[in-house]
């Protein structure tokens, strides 16, 4: 193993940390403000895809750009995750049992919408198209055009929400709910509004992630569950509820996996990396950044 | 004689099973400030969630300004300028001090004041300026009590809560907070006072309510009412226990 493997080995892990970072932000979203844990992400990542497929490829929008497809899904994407949370959510806030109900309902409309998938474009796998053809070359190593761009996109999203979070009168009122649901009402913010947003970001988030991991791997009804399952592993080690701990977690996550996919064997990596957030929260039980309530 | 702000009739709350709160009724005039003193856990909270909106009534009615607020939300109430400040001061822990004032004024109302309130805020309590982009986890209670109470000024309150400013302080601190609560008494900002410490109530409101067992045992001017037998018991069966 030389200097060159291990450079590539990286590169392929922040690709995949990329990816993962959008489906993470967007659980650790929805269990930091509604206190549930989103199973359906997975599933709106694949439907993102699928639905991009038939605007981009079927109704041969490519030919407008891109950017026109992206933007008509994740318009549509946003307003679906709205949708859902009515569906899936609002009848169960204030449940003493939330935590399992909400389990149960998003499996069942990730069930649901896999199937509903698999009905609507048949078994047969499909790929989306790059964003840009196209390599660049540097230092004997060669990174897609297109895999650039999900790195360095995945980075300004990143840090635009963070600067809405943190900064916008909105971004404030998302956070209030987080840390103190009763006072965030005491100041007259709309609490179930504040819900919806939070499911709709999430569900925004999956979608960017569709687009990206549509393009890099075939396109299966299942095709969210594993970076749905790394998520998990993500939100949890990098602290619930910690934006920048989730952050970190998903390159940490990332990395182990493209270097134990590379050593050990793909079918390992899973159970090195649940081996490896046991072991955190053995040591962290509040995750990396997270901290103990 | 001053116009009415609020008046409760006949509130009755439930928790499930449980009637927690009997035929309360009390009224607060404009610049008033009143008091609602009695033992822990006989409802004193209940009844400002219930002002709040955070509690739906199962009988009685809620007037503001003559007008039934009983089928607004809490955030429909806090546009009103009812603001209540929870007990234990609840604060936003991971945002800072600012972050937590600006809050305070999030409904359309109060935001449009959001500087002339911060000002004023600022000028009741000069060391939270100081101290404003910090953390509020990093303070201590003292000052978190006091964010939390310069938050509900941020609502631009028309009625302000107050509910046990004193809880868990040490002396001293108390001593602080009575100033506050006596400054902001005294520009003229309408209050409900809820404590448990007698001699706070007393030197800061001008009418007090005795609750109990979820009703209104007694009513009247501070000084009277400590004659009653039935305040000096809850009062010295306090302190002697």
């Amino acid at each position: 193993m030389n200097l060159y493997q291990i450079i590539a080995i990286v590169i392929s892990a922040i690709i995949l940390g990329s990816i993962y970072a959008l489906i993470a932000v967007g659980l650790s979203l929805c269990w930091g403000t509604i206190r549930i844990f989103n199973f359906a992400q997975g599933a709106l990542l694949m439907l993102s895809a699928y639905l991009t497929w038939y605007f981009a490829v079927s109704l041969n929008m490519l030919q407008f750009s891109y950017l026109v497809v992206i933007i008509i899904i994740c318009s549509v994407m946003f307003g679906i995750g709205l949708v859902l949370e009515k569906v899936l959510v609002e009848p169960i806030i204030g449940r003493s049992n939330i935590v399992v109900l909400a389990i149960l309902t998003t499996l069942s409309a990730s069930i649901f919408l896999q199937n509903s998938v698999l009905l609507i474009f048949g078994p047969r796998s499909k790929q989306l198209p790059k964003t840009i053809e196209g390599v660049a070359k540097f230092g004997g190593q060669v990174i897609g055009y297109h895999e650039l761009l999900i790195v360095v996109l995945t980075l300004f999203i990143l840090l635009g929400f963070r600067f809405f979070l943190k900064k916008t009168k909105v971004g404030m009122a998302l956070r209030s709910v987080e840390q103190n649901r009763e006072a965030a009402l005491l100041m007259g913010i709309n609490v179930s509004w504040v819900y919806s947003l939070a499911f709709g970001i999430s569900t925004l988030m999956a979608a960017l992630g569709g687009i990206m991991i549509g393009s890099i791997y075939t396109l299966t009804p299942t095709i969210g569950e594993a970076p749905l399952l790394k998520a998990f592993i993500i939100v949890v080690l990098g602290g619930l509820g910690s934006f920048e701990g989730t952050i970190l977690a998903c390159y940490v996550v990332a990395i182990i996996e493209a270097f134990s996919t590379y050593f050990v064997g793909l079918f390992w990596s899973p159970i090195i990396l649940f081996a490896l957030m046991i072991l955190i929260l053995i040591l962290r039980p509040s995750g990396l950044l997270g901290e103990a309530e | 004689m001053r116009s009415l702000l609020l008046e409760i009739q006949e509130l009755s709350v439930w928790y499930g099973e449980f009637e927690v709160l009997r035929n309360i009724s009390l009224e607060l005039r404009s610049g008033e400030s009143i008091g609602l003193f009695g033992p822990n856990g006989h409802g004193k909270t209940t009844i400002l969630k219930t002002i709040s909106g955070l509690l739906r009534p199962k009988g009685g009615n809620i007037f503001f300004k003559g007008k039934n607020i009983n089928g607004l939300s809490p955030r429909e109430r806090v546009e009103l300028g009812i603001i209540q400040v929870p007990q234990g001061h609840q604060l936003f822990p991971r945002m800072t001090v600012l972050e937590n004032l600006m809050l305070g004024a999030y409904v359309a109302t109060a935001w449009r004041k959001r500087k002339e309130n911060l000002e004023k805020v600022f000028s009741i309590f000069p060391e939270l300026e100081k101290k404003k982009q910090q953390a509020c986890s990093t303070l201590s209670g003292g000052e978190r009590q006091m964010v939390a109470i310069g938050r509900g000024l941020m609502g631009d309150a028309q009625i302000l809560m107050l509910d046990e400013p004193s809880t868990g302080l040490a002396p001293k601190v108390i001593e602080k907070v009575i100033e506050v609560v006596r400054k902001i008494r005294d520009l003229g900002q309408s209050l409900i006072l809820v404590e448990q410490n007698a001699e706070y109530v007393l030197d800061l409101t001008e009418r007090i309510y005795l609750i109990e067992s979820g009703e209104v045992v007694a009513k009247g001017v501070g000084q009277d009412l400590l004659s009653n037998d039935r305040i000096k018991e809850v009062y010295f069966g306090r302190v002697g226990g």
